[in-house]
Parts: structure tokens; C-alpha cells; sequence
């Protein structure tokens, strides 16, 4: 094992608000090794995004943040401000999910991408546009002499996203933070922007970290992922383990038993998870997914329970991980009983979705 | 792909919604014409869900929103058929549009600028009732209202009397479905109306339009871009690319025996791609081509693996090529 | 049970909202609490134990503020406390009904050309265009010197002025609020035009439009000044324009800056006050109400 690229330690975002302190990032800890990728699942809310920002150093000032993150074994949090301008878009950058949002509309996507050539390395003018029309090409963008010279607005979707790879790209970062980078796209689209960026990272040895609300979309991807949910990770396993098992923790498995697929019969009803997404809003005791959850015990109120290595590589954070035997119990109790420790009735499991909404107002 | 004719359509006595030859074009200027639906045709039965997919531009909104005649659509006929009485919708005007209006509700995208903010639940979900009251006393409209709110899992007590902000993305799709049966609609047309939820409460609502449908004898029709959702609610599915129909047949049929390159494509895209296709299917340019101006022929033919030059020329015909299984394609796949 | 729809929004949504937006904050009641007072002390003029303010005499001729006068006193030695307090009259009259002519006429025009579009739109659109690109100034001189200088007709001047900028704004919210998928469910339900007008839009328009009163009222005070000026205003009675003019003649600016100081200083801060709030209104407004969709 190499040192890590990436580290970060019981990470902790928040943000005051006049309802109160929003919880986003409640003690995530991962680590990224050069030249492997990483995706990261979760809902809104889950902390996904916030995680990739805080990284980013792209927070608002009023965010407070504790914990520990380290770049190349560099503490990140003292590399803040424009004194590191060679770092950030550099060392370590990012794409969004609207690409619209990261490119300057009056201005040509040839300018763009050689601007930062020329700030972080130096190049002339001439050199930064062959380059551009370089990088243009790397990223499978046809005809790239005449697209140097177009406004982002004369592009397709899937091209702007490709323009702001080819940005991201241009100063050759060691780490690549890619925040839904599809989601907006369409389907054709989406496949072959998430190709691209494998092939790219592959071929440059780049680290990746892939945020995305679609298990799908990291499945066969990216090599490890980290499920988040309510702040905190739920479960993080090489990606293959895990959609080995389809998932340790209940939160996965549910998430995994919940998508339609596109091979299964028409109509076959799915297990919904019941409730809505956590309150971000105070301090929450115990698990965040408690009140969804029907592996639930008394335990999983009170008491948050910690990432743990349950086989080789694979980490959950669960009190009764489904198959194990704690798992199998817990279930069983609570289908005895009728209702979970939580209070919810296990007939919401049941694939009828007509259920008062008790409780989640 | 250009699919067009009307061989699709069936002669039966339980079509309750028979969309043929829809045209919907918008002018932008400068003479310029969107073709945002070209010649479109398809019918829905009684009791059936039809998916229509397609990606972004290909007119499955447009041709929604045509049905329901917000706007009007520029030429083709929009039948709908309740109680023994069908109605030519496409030439009604003011009042006499007014008073077919309930047979069509519609659910869309964005749960929560569905609901106005100003006004409380029940205001919302009595409206279409306070609009027809269809002789109902006030206390019945009221007890109406209930029932509908409980059905869809919305307790009337805690919730009737609170504003839409109030409620989470998939409450508030909840509580527009609710105000859509309050009507006791024929057909329900549902935009998108998963799209902009968490997956999680995705499937809340999915299998809450199934039972909808069943206890308030509903027909759906469910307009999506995400495959595997279509597949999931629907009977029968329609795909769509550029203002056309490509193919269209029994849900199951179009999964697992896609004939139309495009819909092999689409399946070959997904995240998790269709076992029936291969992966490497997925590989075609990015730029759907403008709907200002659609290639000549077959639409679909300048991203299309297998065009021909007949392609460019003659606009393929729709064509039955399987038990309810219609493509319009010079080169169908159909050796699965 | 707390109001919140912000677990569908992301989290990144709620760093780039300005955490201000959600208070409606202490200097909006502050503005809130002056107005108040200013509107109570206009009212209760009459019984206020404050000297008549056409009385000359009240104190010495142009007296700097002292105990027996607060504010001093003008030329005739009239009390200037008690005409800030009476000029207040005209000048929130006129203010208020300015507002109310405004967005009587300009709310329903905006609204109609918002709501249908098409050819209703471009009519009444020329009409605002019309309107705004008549000098209003010329305008107002055009009706008063034709109806006089009433009370009523300083209203209607100002009020007239107004139309313009209210109608434009209206249209433009109704055009945002009739785009909003609720208007289409309202239609699709079989609502009239007229119902949706009234059931859907209307409240929905009416929110920011009142943060917007409070912003006119204000330039509403200032115009009714500005025809002070000019000579234009009420021939009867006056108002803090008026008596701005009267104290701003240059040998009394010099001798005693007190008798404009005071009607401009109270002026201000009323005229502050209605910004501030009608601001604060508007920003509040816009993320509880208005910003839900787009969050």
C-alpha cells in the first residue's frame, strides 16, 4: 500500500443558520491513494457535496469545520487564501454539474482553457492554445480548432461539460473531484462523459473522487465507495465487494432494493424505504437512518454506531449489518413486534406505499 | 426513425385516449421552425400505463402538454373517450375545453413549484372540486377532499391546513396527485414525476401511483427519461428521439427485444445497461441535431450505427414486426 | 414541526443563500417602530398638546431649537416642531394614496399583460412604454396646472408617475408566476382565466408588490417634495416639501439652517425607514415564498 493522496480524518462541517447548526459532514474519514478512485453515494443532505467542497476549500465563511485533511500529506486546511494560487485548480481541482456554471459565457472556450495554462505554467499565448487544442482533442472533442474559437453557449450540453474537463484538466491536477458530473446530461451522454473521465484518469494516473446520488452510475467504475447518509458514512467497501453482498448496511440495501431496474418485469412492485431524508438541523443521537431502518434496535437510538471493518476491506457502520447474525435478530424481533425500536411500523416495508405519513411532518 | 403512420394504433372498444398524427411546431423568429413533435400517434387503453422515454428534445413534454392543449398542438387529433363518449379534443375552445378538462389531470416535475405557496393544502386539493362541484354538498366536497389526502398517505388533520413549503419534495408530489383524483379523472399524465425526488422516496411515490391507479380506475400516461422507471409503471412503451416515435409495444417486448437501434442505444447507455444489449451499442456522436432543422429522412439517422442511404431519402414507416411490437426503422434489429 | 423544505435542496443551496435573507432582523422593526410614530403623531396632531402651527408667535422669529421649541422656530415665528408634525399630514397623505392610485391602476394592467401574453400584452405594454417615456415631470405640470393644486390632484400627479414602474413590475412577476406549474395544474383543472387571475397569480403577486409599497410610498414623499419645489404642490396647507422650500430661501439657510434641517432630517428617516423595510420585505419574501420554486 502507497501513501495515501488524499487523507482525511473525522471531518466535521457545519453551518449556522437561525434554525440552528446544519449538520452536513458529521465525521467522515477516507483515505484516496494516488491514482485510484473513489465515489462517493448519497442522497441531498447526505454530506456528499459538502465533503467535496470543504476539500475544495470552497465553503462559505460562516461553515466551521473540524477534522483533519491532508493532500500529499500537506495539512489542507493551511493551505488557504490566494497564497497558494499554484495549488487549487492545480495540484487538485473540480467539475460541477452544471457546466454552464464554471464557464465564463462571454468568453471563448479556447481563452478558457489556456487562461490557466498561462497563470499556473507559464506558457505563452500561442503555446497555451495549442495546448488547448490539445486537451480539446484528449477530451474527444471533433474539430478542435474551430470549437477554440466558440462561446460556450454554441455547444451541446455533453460538449460544455467536456470544455470544463478539458479546464480541469489543463494543468495536469493529481487529484480530480467530479460533483455529479452527469446528472444534468442525457443518458447517451452520461456514459460517454463517465468513460472519458476513467480513460483520462487511467491514462494520467490521476486520483479520482466521483460524488453521485446513483449507485449505478459508480458500479463497475470507480475502485472503492463510500455510501454516506445523514452526514456520516455509512459503509465503505471496494466496489466490487460491495455490490457483491449489495450492501452490509441496511441504508444500502434498501437503497439497492428500492431503484427500478431495467431487467426486471414491468410492474414488479419495489420495497420502498419509508420516511424522508434525516433532519439536518441539532445534533442527532444515534444512527441517522434509525427512523428508516428495520434492522433497528434499542442500541441504534442512543448510540452512533462506529465504522468497523467487517471483512477485508469492507467497512459498515451498523449495529446489526444485514446477514449477520445481530442483522437476522434484530429483523426478526421487530417483525415479531410489529414496529421497530424507532417506532415504525414494519408494514411500511411492504410494497404498498398508501401509509399516513406519521411522523414525518 | 422518423416513425411515422398510424399502424400502431389499435381498433378497440377500451381506447379511452387516441393521439393521431400530432403535430406541434413552434416559430422562433426569423421564420424559423421548431418541430418539436412530428406527427406523432399512439392510443392508451383502459386501465393501461404507457411510458413514453426518450432523452431531452425528443417532444415527450411537448406531446403531453399537447394533449392536455396547453398549447394547442398545431395539427392531429387528441381523442378522448370516457362513458361511452368521445370528444375530439383538439377543436374545443373556452367553455366546452373547460368542461372536458377533468377527464385529463396531469402531475409534473417539480413536486414543489406544483403547489401554490400562498394557498394551504386543502385549499389546493378542493379546488378542482370547487370548481365542479358536480352537486356535491360542501360537507361532501370535505369529505372528498379527506378521503383523497388519506389515500395518498397525507393525514387531512395534521396536514390540510399548512402551506406547501411545509412539506418535503415527495409530500408535496403526494399532495398534487391527490388534488389530480379529487377529480375522478379518466387519464393521468404524470411529466417526470419522479425526476427531481431522492431515490429513496422514488419508489414511495411510484408505488403510489400503481395504487392509484388501481383503486381510482386510472390511466396513466408516464412521460420519463429514466428507462428503468419506465419500465417498472408501464404496460406499454413508447420511445421517442427528435419529435418522433421510434418504437413502440408492450413494455416487456421493447426491454427485451429492442428493435429500433436508438431504443439499443438508450438500453446500452444506462448506468446499469439492459442485459439484451450489448454495451458497446452506447457508442454514438453526442449532438442530437436541431428540431429548427431535422435531417431529411429517418431523424435519427445521422447518430444512427446502421444508416444506410435510404435513410436519408425515405423517412422509414412504422411497421409492425412482432405480436404489439411497431418500429419504424429501414434496419430493425430482429434476431435477438 | 418545523417548516422546512430544505431536505430536497442540497446542502450547497443553503451555503449560497445569503444567512441574512432568512431574518427579517432589528433594523426592520426599528423602521417599522419610527413609522409608526410618525403616522401616530400625523394623526393625533389635533390633540397633541403641541402649539397651533399657523400661529406666529409660538417663540422668537427664527429661534434655534430650545425648550419651548424643539425645532426653533421659522420667519413668522411659528413653533417648527408643530408644522413638522402637521406638514407630515400632506406629505404621508400623499405618499399613501399616491401608492394606492399607483398600484390601482398599475397592478391590473401589469398583471392582465402578464397573464395573457400576446396581443393584450403588447397593447398595454405600449401603454407603460408610453407612459415612461413621457417626461414625468412634463406630466405633472400638464395635470395640475390643468386641475389644480388640490390635495386629490397632488395625488393623482404623483400616483400617475407611479403607474408606469408598478404595471411593469406586476407583469413581470405575473409572467414568472404564471410560468410556475401550479397555473398549469389550475388550468388543466378547468379554472377560469379570471379564477386563476384571482386564486393563483394574485396572491402570489401581491407578496413582493407590497414590499414594493413601501419602497414607492417613499419615492412618492420625495416626489410631493420635488413639486414643493417647483411650486407645484398643495396651495393649501403644507406639507414637508413646502415648508423645506420655505426654509431653504438662502438668508434663512444661512441664519437658521434649522427651519429646512429638521422637515429634510424627519423626511429622511421616514423615507429610510420605507426603503429599508420595503427592502427587507422584499429579500425576506423572496427566499420563504417567491425562491421556493428555484431553490
Amino acid at each position: 500500500m502507497s501513501a495515501p493522496l488524499v487523507s482525511v480524518e473525522d471531518l466535521h462541517v457545519s453551518f449556522l443558520t437561525e434554525q440552528g447548526s446544519v449538520r452536513a459532514v458529521d465525521g467522515v474519514s477516507f483515505d484516496l491513494e494516488p491514482g485510484k478512485s473513489i465515489g462517493i453515494v448519497g442522497e441531498s443532505g447526505s454530506g456528499k457535496s459538502v465533503t467535496a467542497k470543504t476539500l475544495m476549500n470552497l465553503l462559505p465563511s460562516y461553515a466551521q469545520v473540524e477534522g483533519s485533511m491532508k493532500f500529499d500529506g500537506r495539512d489542507l486546511r493551511g493551505i488557504a487564501g490566494k497564497k497558494e494560487k499554484h495549488f487549487w485548480g492545480v495540484e487538485m481541482t473540480m467539475i460541477f454539474q452544471d457546466p454552464m456554471t464554471s464557464l465564463n459565457p462571454v468568453k471563448r472556450v479556447g481563452e478558457q482553457i489556456a487562461e490557466s495554462l498561462r497563470v499556473h505554467m507559464n506558457r505563452s499565448r500561442s503555446e497555451a492554445m495549442a495546448e488547448a487544442g490539445d486537451l480539446l482533442e484528449q477530451v474527444g472533442i471533433p474539430e478542435p480548432a474551430k470549437r477554440l474559437r466558440q462561446y460556450p453557449h454554441e455547444l451541446s450540453g455533453g460538449l460544455r461539460q467536456r470544455v470544463v474537463i478539458a479546464i480541469a484538466l489543463a494543468c495536469g491536477p493529481r487529484l480530480l473531484i467530479a460533483d455529479e458530473p452527469t446528472t444534468a446530461l442525457d443518458v447517451t451522454v452520461q456514459k460517454h462523459i463517465l468513460d472519458l473521465l476513467d480513460d483520462l484518469r487511467k491514462e494520467r494516473g490521476m486520483s479520482m473522487i466521483l460524488i453521485t446520488h446513483d449507485l449505478g452510475v459508480v458500479k463497475g467504475r470507480t475502485d472503492e465507495i463510500m455510501v454516506m447518509y445523514g452526514g456520516r458514512t455509512m459503509e465503505e467497501a471496494p466496489t466490487p465487494t460491495l455490490f457483491e453482498c449489495d450492501g452490509l448496511h441496511p441504508y444500502t440495501e434498501a437503497l439497492n432494493a428500492t431503484i427500478p431496474r431495467i431487467d426486471t418485469p414491468s410492474h414488479t412492485r419495489l420495497v420502498p424505504i419509508p420516511g424522508k431524508p434525516p433532519e439536518v438541523i441539532g445534533k442527532i443521537i444515534g444512527c441517522p437512518f434509525v427512523q428508516r431502518c428495520r434492522y433497528s434496535t434499542s442500541e441504534c437510538l442512543t448510540e452512533m454506531p462506529p465504522l468497523v471493518e467487517q471483512e477485508e476491506g469492507h467497512f459498515c457502520a451498523c449495529h446489526n449489518p444485514v446477514g449477520t447474525p445481530e442483522g437476522i435478530k434484530a429483523r426478526e424481533a421487530n417483525q415479531n413486534a410489529g414496529y421497530t425500536p424507532a417506532g415504525l411500523d414494519m408494514k411500511e416495508f411492504e410494497t404498498s406505499a398508501v401509509r399516513r405519513d406519521s411522523g414525518e411532518l | 426513425m422518423a416513425g411515422s403512420g398510424v399502424t400502431q394504433l389499435r381498433d378497440d372498444d377500451d381506447i379511452v385516449l387516441s393521439v393521431e398524427n400530432l403535430v406541434m411546431e413552434f416559430s422562433v423568429g426569423r421564420n424559423e421552425i421548431v418541430h418539436a413533435v412530428s406527427d406523432v400517434s399512439f392510443d392508451v387503453k383502459k386501465g393501461e400505463t404507457l411510458g413514453i422515454v426518450g432523452e431531452s428534445g425528443c417532444g415527450k413534454s411537448t406531446t403531453a402538454r399537447s394533449i392536455v392543449q396547453l398549447p394547442k398542438p398545431t395539427s392531429g387529433s387528441v381523442m378522448v373517450t370516457s362513458e361511452g363518449d368521445s370528444i375530439e379534443l383538439t377543436g374545443l375552445k373556452g367553455d366546452a375545453l373547460r368542461k372536458v378538462r377533468p377527464k385529463l389531470q396531469m402531475i409534473f416535475q417539480d413536486p414543489i413549484s406544483s403547489l401554490n405557496p400562498r394557498r394551504i393544502v386543502r385549499e389546493v386539493v378542493k379546488e378542482g372540486l370547487t370548481i365542479w362541484p358536480k352537486g356535491m354538498s360542501a360537507q361532501q366536497i370535505q369529505d372528498r377532499v379527506d378521503e383523497v389526502l388519506e389515500s395518498v398517505g397525507i393525514d387531512p388533520e395534521i396536514a390540510a391546513n399548512r402551506r406547501a413549503h411545509e412539506f418535503s419534495g415527495g409530500q408535496c408530489q403526494r399532495i398534487s396527485i391527490a388534488r389530480a383524483v379529487a377529480l375522478d379523472p379518466e387519464i393521468l399524465i404524470c411529466d417526470e414525476p419522479v425526476s427531481a425526488l431522492d431515490v429513496s422516496v422514488q419508489a414511495q411515490i411510484l408505488n403510489l401511483l400503481e395504487e392509484m391507479k388501481d383503486k381510482y380506475g386510472l390511466t396513466l400516461l408516464f412521460i420519463s427519461h429514466d428507462l428503468s422507471v419506465v419500465r417498472n409503471v408501464s404496460d406499454r412503451v413508447v420511445v421517442m428521439y427528435l419529435g418522433k416515435i421510434c418504437e413502440i409495444g408492450s413494455s416487456d417486448t421493447i426491454y427485451s427485444l429492442p428493435a429500433h437501434p436508438y431504443t439499443r442505444v438508450l438500453l446500452a447507455s444506462a448506468p446499469e445497461p439492459a442485459s439484451t444489449v450489448d454495451v458497446s451499442e452506447s457508442a454514438i456522436g453526442d449532438d442530437m441535431p436541431s428540431p429548427i432543422n431535422p435531417p431529411t429522412g429517418c431523424r435519427f439517422r445521422t447518430r444512427c450505427p446502421s444508416a444506410q442511404a435510404i435513410c436519408e431519402d425515405k423517412e422509414p414507416e412504422m411497421q409492425q414486426i412482432g405480436e404489439d411490437h411497431f418500429v419504424a426503422c429501414h434496419f430493425p434489429v430482429t434476431n435477438n | 414541526m418545523k417548516p422546512d423544505n430544505r431536505e430536497n435542496l442540497d446542502l450547497s443551496d443553503l451555503e449560497n443563500e445569503k444567512m441574512d435573507k432568512r431574518k427579517i432582523g432589528f433594523g426592520f422593526w426599528v423602521s417599522i417602530g419610527w413609522m409608526v410614530l410618525v403616522v401616530m403623531a400625523a394623526f393625533l396632531a389635533p390633540i397633541l398638546p403641541i402649539p397651533d402651527p399657523d400661529q406666529t408667535g409660538a417663540g422668537g422669529r427664527l429661534d434655534p431649537p430650545n425648550w419651548d421649541n424643539w425645532f426653533g422656530t421659522d420667519t413668522n415665528g411659528r413653533d417648527m416642531f408643530s408644522r413638522t408634525i402637521w406638514g407630515s399630514r400632506i406629505s404621508l397623505t400623499v405618499g399613501f394614496f399616491a401608492i394606492v392610485f399607483g398600484f390601482a391602476v398599475g397592478g391590473p394592467i401589469g398583471i392582465v399583460a402578464g397573464f395573457f401574453k400576446g396581443a393584450t400584452d403588447k397593447f398595454l405594454s405600449i401603454i407603460i412604454f408610453i407612459l415612461f417615456a413621457f417626461p414625468g415631470l412634463v406630466l405633472a405640470l400638464l395635470i395640475i396646472s390643468l386641475l389644480g393644486q388640490t390635495l386629490a390632484v397632488v395625488c393623482l400627479t404623483v400616483g400617475v408617475v407611479g403607474v408606469a414602474p408598478i404595471a411593469r413590475l406586476a407583469r413581470a412577476i405575473t409572467i414568472a408566476t404564471a410560468e410556475r406549474e401550479f397555473v398549469s395544474a389550475a388550468r388543466i383543472l378547468g379554472s377560469t382565466n379570471r379564477r386563476i387571475m384571482i386564486r393563483e397569480i394574485l396572491p402570489n403577486v401581491t407578496i413582493p408588490m407590497g414590499a414594493l409599497a413601501f419602497l414607492g410610498m417613499a419615492l412618492a414623499i420625495v416626489g410631493e417634495g420635488g413639486l414643493a419645489f417647483l411650486g407645484l404642490s398643495v396651495e393649501e396647507g403644507f406639507s414637508w416639501g413646502k415648508m423645506i422650500v420655505l426654509g431653504s430661501a438662502s438668508r434663512t439657510l444661512q441664519k437658521a439652517p434649522w427651519v429646512s434641517m429638521f422637515p429634510i432630517g424627519i423626511m429622511f428617516l421616514t423615507v429610510m425607514s420605507l426603503n429599508y423595510a420595503g427592502d427587507r420585505l422584499r429579500d425576506f419574501f423572496d427566499v420563504r415564498e417567491i425562491g421556493i420554486g428555484g431553490g
